[in-house]
């Protein structure tokens, strides 16, 4: 995955301003996360099944 | 003066008067002025407060006062709780400008009340990001069974500093294996209890949805009385169980009774290397445990840990990202600005594969009452190591030492870790995992393995 256009979209949106060296580092990071990712979202999860944590106001 | 063994020799010793608190005090601090350098555990030596704080016991003793459990006991807390008075650094060169605390940590006050002396802050791993307590700004903390070698993390300071003697026990905490990978690594024995089972009023916090708080200590019994005094509902913390207090250090005593005790294959077999397996084989001897069995999905737990993790952390620290990007942890930063951009449904998705897991995991406590695993992949690393082996499988360090511990806190089980050693000398610590609420189980199992004399933990002392 070429992380470079998402990158530089999601750091414009949230204010972060990361030059070549950041960047590289950050996509490298998120090809980490991406790996675990796929693992999630790869599994099947009933729409039944509810978050971990559950609200109790 | 050569310091009482245990938490608990020390407490008596105060309360008969055949030593002051203030002697005590002044002992360990002494001790770790001269003998810190090396392994660079403690951020700060809390002088004025231990000395105000054993004079305050040893007046209550010559007043006819009744001591507290633990009166005089010293120890020391990972630099993320509050302290009144000090600056709450959480490993973060970030925060060494901000205001004191004004208040102590719930748990601190707690175990103020019991009468424990505050001797130091010790160091950790930026914002509680990382299992090796390399520190960039603080520097590495040094494992004290071989300073070549990291002390874990994030808590490898109160890993260091209970190994090294300078307290009998340390106050840390544990997201993804902050407490147990440091236990395992320094050769302590330490204990995450229940998610929700400990208040984390006034620690600085991580990532909500995971962060546990507890003690490490180097026997079973001063590690259950610390938890026990530890224990009770705190109004302030929205997490904290309102359970009752359940004292666990008498039951201590009551061993293997009636237990049924499984090894975990699969993941917590396949990345566990040789000296992990072998100290695994034989806690599972001295247990009686000769059933094998799976926690399904144990690697997408992993995964699922990771994606909260990285996605809290990273919303957590934004607003200082882009305002003092050069002030961060080098070793961190891009990871938490990375967790900061992820899309949205992996963390919600992560959030609900949590659930199936814990139902899965439920479904297993039916069967047994203990599981057991190694703590890590294998024993301390050196320091800047960036890599590990595992079963011929080359990884990069740093992330995957805790590749162990991490399914079982996204469930927030709680885990015992016992210190077994390695032929070479080397400690390495099992993870003994109990059902929800169950911790008496847990440090069962500890005492039984120590009592045994398999796991211990020694004070590693200067060579003359």
């Amino acid at each position: 995955m070429d992380w470079n256009a998402y990158i530089a979209a999601m750091a414009a949106l949230n204010g972060l301003s990361l030059d070549g060296e950041r960047r590289d580092e950050v996509a490298r990071q998120l090809d980490r996360i991406a790996v675990m990712a796929e693992q999630i979202n790869g599994f099947p999860l009933e729409a039944e099944i509810e978050p971990g944590p559950v609200f109790r106001p | 003066m050569k310091l009482p063994e245990s938490a608990r020799e020390c407490a008596a010793l105060i309360r008969r008067g055949n030593v002051s608190a203030l002697e005590i005090a002044d002992a360990v601090i002494a001790d770790t002025a001269e003998r810190d350098r090396t392994f660079n555990s403690h951020t700060a030596i809390l002088v004025d407060r231990a000395r105000a704080a054993a004079r305050a016991v040893d007046a209550a003793r010559a007043g006819g006062d009744k001591l507290p459990p633990l009166a005089g006991v010293p120890y020391t807390v990972k630099n993320l709780f509050d302290l009144q008075g000090t600056t709450t650094l959480a490993g973060a060169r970030l925060r060494i400008h901000d205001l004191p605390a004004t208040r102590d940590a719930a748990l601190v006050r707690r175990l103020s009340n019991a009468g424990a002396v505050v001797t130091g802050a010790l160091n950790m791993d930026a914002y509680a990001y990382g299992f090796t307590t390399e520190n960039t700004h603080f520097g590495t903390t040094r494992n004290p069974r071989d300073p070549m070698r990291v002390a874990g993390g994030s808590s490898g300071g109160s890993g260091a500093a209970v190994a090294a003697g300078f307290s009998y026990f340390s106050l840390a905490s544990d997201t993804n294996g902050s407490i147990r990978v440091p236990s395992s690594f320094c050769g302590v024995f330490g204990l995450k209890p229940t998610f929700g089972r400990l208040s984390r009023s006034g620690a600085y916090p991580f990532v909500h949805s995971l962060d546990h708080v507890g003690p490490l200590a180097r026997n079973t019994a001063d590690l259950a009385l610390v938890y026990d005094l530890l224990q009770g509902a705190d109004p302030q913390d929205p997490a904290c169980t309102g359970r009752e207090v359940q004292s666990t250090a008498p039951l201590l005593e009551q061993g293997r009774d009636r237990l049924r005790i499984a090894v975990l294959d699969g993941h917590f077999e396949q990345w566990a290397g040789p000296d992990a397996r072998d100290a695994v084989a034989r806690a599972a001897a001295v247990l009686g445990a000769t059933d094998t069995v799976t926690l399904p999905e144990a690697h997408r737990a992993r995964a699922a840990a990771f994606i909260i993790t990285a996605t809290e952390a990273g919303a957590l620290y934004l607003d200082d990202l882009r305002q003092r990007p050069e002030e961060f942890e080098p070793l961190s930063r891009e990871r938490l600005t990375a967790g900061a951009l992820l899309p949205a449904h992996w963390y919600a998705r992560a959030q609900r594969f949590r659930r199936w897991f814990h139902e899965a995991a439920l479904k297993v406590f039916d069967q047994f009452d203990l599981l057991i695993a190694a703590a890590t992949p294998c024993p301390a690393t050196l320091i800047g190591a960036e890599t590990l082996e595992i079963n011929g499988i080359t990884l990069p360090a740093r992330p995957n030492i805790g590749l162990l511990t991490q399914p079982l806190s996204l469930i927030g089980l709680p885990v015992a870790v016992a210190p077994l050693w390695t032929d070479q000398g080397l400690p390495l610590g099992v993870q003994l995992i109990a059902a929800p609420w169950r911790e008496d189980v847990c440090l069962r199992a500890a005492w039984i393995l120590e009592q045994a004399r398999l796991a211990f933990s020694p004070v590693t002392r200067p060579k003359s």
